[in-house]
């Protein structure tokens, strides 16, 4: 903790800082911040980013399989930092919060992946009358993609009640039929998702 | 029904975002039942939305939220179905194997796992205590740990900038800790835990504590004499005020219910019985003469009248039901 005081109250801005200030916070407008403390907020990102950037790119690569996108996720990363309203209080341990980020950023790749191979796979398996556009494929692919994030971390069965009263229509009757639980079950799953999409659709706004 | 930015941004009460989905529940629910209800409470429900501007802009939150859903029910909706319950099969199976041994050795192999990553959203200001009743349910706490409640499970949470702690005080859970600075109590009855970056199930019984550590280290302070014993990743301990002993780790997975299943290895009947008594109502036995029958296998905690007989089955026994809360497996008549 007194490391991370110490960083921030010491900081001075040279050249080569300045630069790593352009080149990466120019193109992001943090959101909910007001002018004085963003210019605040600029300063603690440069000098994490001078410090621990290089660190993640290999604690990132060194557990990745394909490191050829372990600058992408550090990259990626680092731009959630910027989404943070704040920066200074949040991070006591700034490697412990980067080195988890990378994490959950990986993780929720490689799932957008097995989620892409899924959908691809089932798409072959529809009657070719069922066979939606090429178009409307791109973009339902990105909808189950959206989906996926805002129902993430529901059970199985939560889901499974869920998905079947939104895109199946069916009542409520009917899904506590066919997944054998009571009426009351299926109305608790069904509420604890539509509060799970909210708080992912909406998370700054609790 | 104009949405301006400003109001894109406002946020909510807890309380009324809970509202509007009870409101939306009922509306639901009505419409499969008879016209007249439904028109009432369609009614009803406009009111409440009319009542407050908040209201209002939950309710279309929540709407649009739902559109995301029609484009899908419309065009293709067993296609989306099968694509998203098929990802959350493969993933859970990424999740915890692959993505486990791919961070290995940190101590991030707890988010890694991605349970639920983002969205702390509603219960992170709440900051109040969590409790399950007849269901399992999994939180993110404030500081990103995640925690599994078993039924009957509550805990109560303490954590400002200086440390953690949580308070076991019924139940069961499943703890993976996030990497913090802050150090992270473990309070039980029976003695005091620290631990950072771990995942272990803790179980509170009326005369002792359960621990199962299965990821990274935990250290146990005994109550009596204040001594500190690291357990490591795959002990299993029996905590109690006075003695501490290491149970064998080979016989039960103590946190398989987070997966809706039991795993067991050569595990007596009667143990297994007294495990499988907490997910079912009604008292559950077996005639002695089964008690150090062994058990293997893995059952599904779905249906546990189905267990019950499988269990039957392989100890050569039959249910008997003297009530339909009471069962008890018996050997055959005829054996």
């Amino acid at each position: 903790m007194t490391n991370h005081n110490t960083m921030i109250n010491n900081y001075t801005l040279n050249d080569n800082e300045y630069h790593l200030h352009s080149r990466f916070l120019i193109p992001i407008i943090p959101r909910f911040t007001t002018l004085s403390f963003k210019a605040s907020t600029d300063r603690v990102f440069s000098s994490l980013y001078e410090e621990h950037h290089e660190w993640l790119v290999l604690w990132i690569s060194r557990r990745t399989r394909s490191s050829n996108n372990a600058w992408d996720l550090a990259h990626d990363t680092f731009m959630r930092l910027l989404d943070r309203p704040s920066i200074p209080t949040s991070l006591l341990n700034p490697r412990a919060w980067l080195a988890k980020t990378a994490g959950n950023l990986a993780i929720d790749q490689a799932r957008r992946a097995v989620l892409e191979k899924n959908y691809l796979a089932l798409l072959v398996t529809l009657p070719q009358a069922e066979h939606p556009s090429p178009e409307d494929q791109l973009q339902l692919l990105e909808l189950l993609q959206h989906i996926d994030n805002l129902l993430s971390g529901l059970r199985p069965i939560e889901k499974t009640a869920f998905l079947m009263a939104r895109l199946n229509g069916s009542s409520y009757r009917q899904i506590a039929d066919q997944l054998e639980i009571s009426l009351s079950s299926v109305e608790k799953y069904i509420a604890k998702a539509m509060l799970k999409c909210y708080s992912a659709a909406y998370p700054e706004l609790l | 029904m104009k949405t301006s930015n400003q109001h894109n941004k406002e946020p909510l009460p807890d309380s009324i975002i809970r509202q509007a989905i009870a409101w939306r529940i009922r509306l639901e629910s009505a419409k499969q039942n008879i016209e007249i209800t439904y028109e009432k409470e369609l009614l009803a429900c406009e009111h409440w939305c009319a009542r407050d501007a908040m209201h209002q802009l939950a309710w279309q939150r929540l709407e649009k939220i739902d559109s995301n859903f029609h484009t899908l029910s419309h065009n293709a909706p067993k296609l989306a179905q099968s694509t998203l319950l098929k990802t959350d099969t493969d993933c859970q199976h990424i999740n915890r194997r692959q993505a486990l041994r791919t961070f290995a050795g940190s101590a991030l192999s707890l988010s890694a796992m991605g349970l639920v990553s983002h969205q702390q959203g509603l219960f992170n200001h709440l900051q109040a205590d969590y409790s399950t009743q007849n269901e399992i349910s999994q939180y993110t706490l404030e500081d990103n740990s995640q925690v599994w409640l078993n039924s009957d499970t509550t805990i109560e949470l303490d954590f400002d900038h200086k440390q953690r702690s949580i308070l076991l005080t019924q139940g069961e859970m499943q703890l993976t800790v996030a990497a913090d600075p802050r150090p992270l109590n473990i309070i039980t009855e029976h003695g005091l835990l620290t631990a950072s970056g771990a995942q272990f199930l803790l179980r509170n019984e009326k005369n002792h504590s359960v621990l199962q550590v299965t990821d990274g280290s935990v250290m146990i302070k005994e109550k009596r004499n204040q001594r500190v014993t690291q357990a490591v990743a795959g002990t299993v301990y029996k905590i109690n005020s006075h003695s501490m002993e290491q149970l064998n780790n080979q016989i039960f997975d103590y946190s398989s219910w987070i997966e809706g299943i039991f795993s067991v290895r050569n595990m007596p009947l009667k143990d297994f019985l007294a495990e499988l008594s907490r997910y079912r109502t009604g008292f559950l036995k077996c005639d002695t003469r089964l008690n150090q029958h062994l058990v293997s296998g893995i059952y599904q905690l779905r249906d546990t009248d189905l267990v019950v007989q499988t269990l039957a089955l392989s100890a050569r026994g039959e249910v008997r039901y003297r009530t339909r809360w009471w069962a008890e497996i018996t050997p055959l008549a005829t054996s």
